[in-house]
């Protein structure tokens, strides 16, 4: 039997829901208020001090040679070579005491010209894992017919704690290590070692990063930016103007580092790209002052980071406009000075690789607003392609149902986006709106407003949906009763149901 | 001898399934012991469908408008449809004597079986054919709807036995039932409703469905075992117009038990469907619709159980009246009714006319079973002294009328006798 097909028309409900405020509104943080209104609660990261501003440790490779000055005769099993060697970064105004190493290698290569195997052991008393200090015992293999014997191998480090206070634990930023070479044992009994039988032996440290590093950081001034960072909470605002009755803004600083600093906020703009306006923030309580900030304490390995904390209001600074700019990007100039009282702490600063000074602005926004044309969009993921191929829509209508409890007006519009995220064709082909529900004179919502919006589909438009994997849906939004303020309370829902009375070929399986 | 064992086998088999007009054959000469034969057979036929849809559908054609509206014409509030697809080999044995039994035959045959009837309503068809639209607002009920689809092997012994003292002749075939697939839908209640916007759909239902498993089809698969018996009489007789007889057949009385790996689901529910339930406009392919997977959806509305269940297969009874009217020329009226299947009582006229020693005709006019007014030919011939063919059909109305009739057919046979 084969696989029939015939042509029906389906009247059918395709999707319905009934969606809160948080449903609606993109990537944000709703809470409700004690009166059941609804507030964004939005935390922007601005800025982050990692360890690479205070300190980096930079690869250090150490070669030395052993030769010996005149020929001599080696019983095999004595020590050819019995030494210590130290090495210190070179860290300015930094003084490590102890490093544990997140992530690093050593590398280790000796040239053995020596026609006898050698057999060496290297260590690394100052770097320990669980207690045990890094050691290897290596064969070398010997000088064949004047070609050096070659050892070349590579050591993951990660996990060692590093005390850089070197064998007497009286220096600073230095790696203590140890080699013993001996002839290996085995026959003959003894070997003539010559001047040119000499050992090169190659000794690089290389990619260290620290997990934790504890010592004196240094009086160092740093100057961040001018400098930008993303501001998502209007990314997908794409016009109109939305004014809002508060707005609850909070520069806060947290230090998770054993280090006392200094910050100047020299400047912070709030800058909507899509406009091309830009607003600087004019809060003199902030920008331009010194903000001290204490550093953290730490007990095992529990931090206890300090804090400070800026509220930004409309009395104290031009926040709101800085807000209703609606900004995507926040422009900053920092300046920090570490330790501005010197080595305060004996030495004991310490900072953690995952446990980073931040810079961020905490916002409240009640939704108390005036939304005028404010139109919102955003790309969706939407195919209607059979993984067969087939193409068992043709054409027909869709109804949109919105029963919308809201108290603002939304017309929307869907557009069919190509491969390259390009327009090639909307949805609608006029204008329609999602009618407003009814408020009362305290501007809440009394009851739903039914829309009705009917949305034909020829057959071109269906088979151009087919090509399509992504739609961009555009909201604009006009709020009621204004220039008054209208606010969103958590009980206000809108209802939608979208049905088709579609024309559908069923193909038989 | 000859006359008795090939009448007996046409009561046997009478209808069941292609063995009638394979065994029915009087040319086997009467020193022949032992013959065998392969047959198959194929009929539909429907009290609505035409056959220009049928075949539309069956080659996996486009159904167009014209097509479908060519059978609304023909649907009335009750429809059926129906379709047998068998073929088979058989060997048959007439010893003079087996165990100082006399009078006796014997035969084994091995045969494939598929049977397919339904029932449905007007609005199921309308429903199923041009969608609910038209539906806005009101209610298309497709209560009583009805389908079943049964496939078996069968491996069957079979006995005749003559009375000489009455000529009264009567057997038996007992069968072994081998279950390949099986499926049926029963709904003693279907009511869809579309709202007059379509925001919503109402499917009220109380049905039963029972499939087989459905990991293993084919004709390998062995989802199920049973028995059948058949029945047979046969009592020759004198009227004022002829040497008759009469024939009473019953066939396929039996059941297959399907395994426990059979899904079946017994349902009595209001189903209320308003769509995918949007979660988040932001994210709505994947929010809405990627948990809605057809295996999903499937088991929210048809929550299937395992179990083992038995089965009915169709039975066939047929009661015929046969008269030979002159040396050439043979008539018989036959009624015939299958159980378990929705078929209607089928009554048909057959002739028969001998054209020479070696070859025959036959035409069947009748009404009834899955369509209606409904007719067949045939034509027998012996090749050889070996050789009997038989080609024919019970429906050649769909072929003739394809917009006014569904009835299609074919039938033939091959005997070889040793």
């Amino acid at each position: 039997m084969g696989k029939p097909s015939w042509d029906t028309e389906v009247l059918t409900p395709l999707v319905h829901g009934t969606l809160n405020i948080n449903n609606i509104l993109p990537d944000s943080v709703l809470q409700t208020n004690a009166d059941s209104s609804m507030k964004i609660v939005f935390n922007n990261n601005l800025y982050n001090l990692t360890m690479d501003t205070i300190f980096k440790i930079n690869d250090t490779t150490l070669t030395q040679g052993y030769a010996l000055p005149i020929a001599q005769t080696m019983a095999t099993g004595l020590a050819f070579i019995n030494n210590s060697t130290t090495t210190t970064y070179q860290l300015p105004g930094v003084e490590l005491r102890k490093v544990i190493i997140k992530s690093g290698k050593v590398r280790y290569a000796i040239k053995n010209k020596v026609n006898h195997i050698m057999n060496f052991t290297y260590s690394i008393p100052s770097a320990t894992l669980g207690g045990t200090p890094f050691s290897i015992d290596i064969d070398v293999p010997s000088a064949v017919n004047g070609v050096p014997g070659v050892y070349d191998e590579v050591f993951d480090l990660s996990g060692y704690a590093l005390d850089l206070t070197g064998p007497f634990h009286n220096q600073i930023n230095t790696i203590y290590t140890s080699l013993l070479a001996k002839i290996s044992t085995d026959p003959p009994a003894s070997v003539v070692i010559n001047p040119q039988d000499s050992l090169v032996i190659t000794n690089t440290f290389f990619d260290i990063i620290p997990y934790y590093a504890k010592g004196y950081f240094g009086q160092n001034t740093f100057y961040i930016g001018p400098s930008e960072s993303n501001f998502t909470m209007f990314n997908r605002i794409v016009g109109g103007t939305l004014q809002l009755e508060h707005v609850n803004f909070n520069f806060n600083i947290e230090n998770p580092i054993g280090l006392d600093a200094r910050m100047y906020v020299t400047n912070l703009n709030s800058t909507n790209t899509r406009t091309n306006h830009s607003l600087a923030l004019v809060a003199p309580s902030l920008i331009g002052v010194p903000i001290n900030i204490n550093r953290a304490s730490e007990s095992g390995t529990t931090v206890y980071p300090t804090y400070c904390n800026f509220p930004l209001t409309t009395t104290n600074s031009n926040i709101k406009p800085f807000i209703e700019n609606l900004p995507d990007k926040l422009g900053y100039s920092i300046k920090i000075m570490t330790n501005p009282l010197g080595n305060v702490s004996g030495s004991n600063d310490f900072i953690y690789s995952d446990k980073l000074l931040k810079a961020s602005m905490n916002m409240e926004i009640p939704l108390s607003m005036v939304a005028h044309d404010l139109t919102l969009m955003d790309t969706l993921a939407m195919s209607i392609a059979s993984p067969t191929g087939a193409q068992n829509l043709h054409s027909g209508t869709l109804t949109l149902f919105a029963d919308n409890g809201f108290p603002f007006d939304a017309s929307v519009q869907l557009y069919l986006l190509n491969d390259n995220n390009a327009v090639v064709d909307s949805i609608f082909g006029y204008a329609n709106t999602i009618v407003q529900a009814p408020i009362n004179a305290s501007y809440r919502v009394i009851d739903k407003k039914l829309t009705k919006i009917v949305l034909p589909i020829s057959e071109a438009k269906m088979n151009e949906m087919y090509t399509i994997k992504k739609v961009a849906l555009k909201v604009k939004f006009n709020t009621a009763a204004q220039p008054n303020y209208v606010k969103i309370y958590s009980d206000y829902t809108i209802d939608v149901n979208l049905v088709g009375d579609l024309n559908y070929t069923i193909h038989l399986n | 001898m000859k006359k008795l064992f090939i009448y007996s086998f046409l009561l046997l088999s009478f209808y069941s399934k292609a063995q009638v007009s394979v065994i029915f054959n009087s040319e086997v000469a009467d020193t022949v012991h032992t013959f065998a034969s392969v047959w198959g057979n194929g009929s539909f036929d429907a009290t609505a469908l035409n056959s220009k849809f049928v075949s539309k559908f069956y080659t996996g054609s486009f159904i167009d408008k014209d097509t479908k509206d060519g059978v609304l014409n023909r649907t009335h509030n009750i429809n059926r449809v129906g379709e047998e697809v068998n073929y088979g080999l058989f060997v048959a044995f007439r010893p003079d004597s087996l165990a100082h039994r006399k009078n006796m035959s014997y035969f084994i045959g091995l045969s494939d079986r598929q049977h397919f009837d339904a029932r449905y309503s007007d609005d199921f068809y309308k429903v199923a054919f041009y969608g609910n639209a038209s539906y806005a607002g009101r209610t298309a009920y497709l209560t009583d709807f009805n389908l079943n689809f049964i496939r078996y092997q069968q491996l069957q012994l079979g006995f005749l036995k003559k009375n000489t003292a009455n000529t009264l002749q009567w057997g038996m075939g007992f069968s072994f039932l081998k279950g390949e697939q099986y499926a049926s839908i029963t709904a003693h209640k279907a009511e869809l409703y579309t709202s007059q916007d379509g925001q919503y759909i109402n499917f009220d239902t109380d049905m039963q469905i029972a499939q087989t498993d459905t990991a293993h089809r084919g004709i390998g698969a062995f989802n199920g075992y049973g028995a059948s018996l058949d029945v047979f009489l046969m009592a020759p007789l004198k009227t004022k117009m002829g040497n008759s007889i009469i024939r009473v057949a019953v066939s396929d009385v039996g059941m297959i038990r399907f395994n426990k790996q059979s899904l079946y689901l017994n349902q009595d529910s209001l189903f209320h469907f308003t769509g995918f339930k949007i979660n988040n406009i932001h994210d709505l392919q994947d929010s809405t619709f990627r948990t809605t997977n057809k295996d999903s959806i499937a088991s929210k509305v048809a929550p299937f159980g395992k179990k083992a269940f038995n089965v009915t297969i169709p039975a066939t009874l047929v009661v015929s009246f046969e008269t030979q009217y002159t040396k050439r020329f043979q008539l018989t009226e036959v009624v015939k009714f299958i159980y378990n299947a929705n078929y209607s009582l089928l009554f048909y006229v057959k002739g028969k006319y001998q054209l020479g020693a070696r070859t025959s005709i036959s035409a069947t006019v009748g009404y009834g079973g899955y369509g209606k007014i409904n007719g067949g030919i045939g034509f027998n011939a012996r090749l050889g002294k070996a050789w009997l063919v038989h080609v024919g059909s019970d429906h050649i109305e769909g072929f003739i009328a394809p917009q006014s009739a569904a009835g299609m057919g074919v039938n033939c046979s091959v005997i070889k006798c040793f």
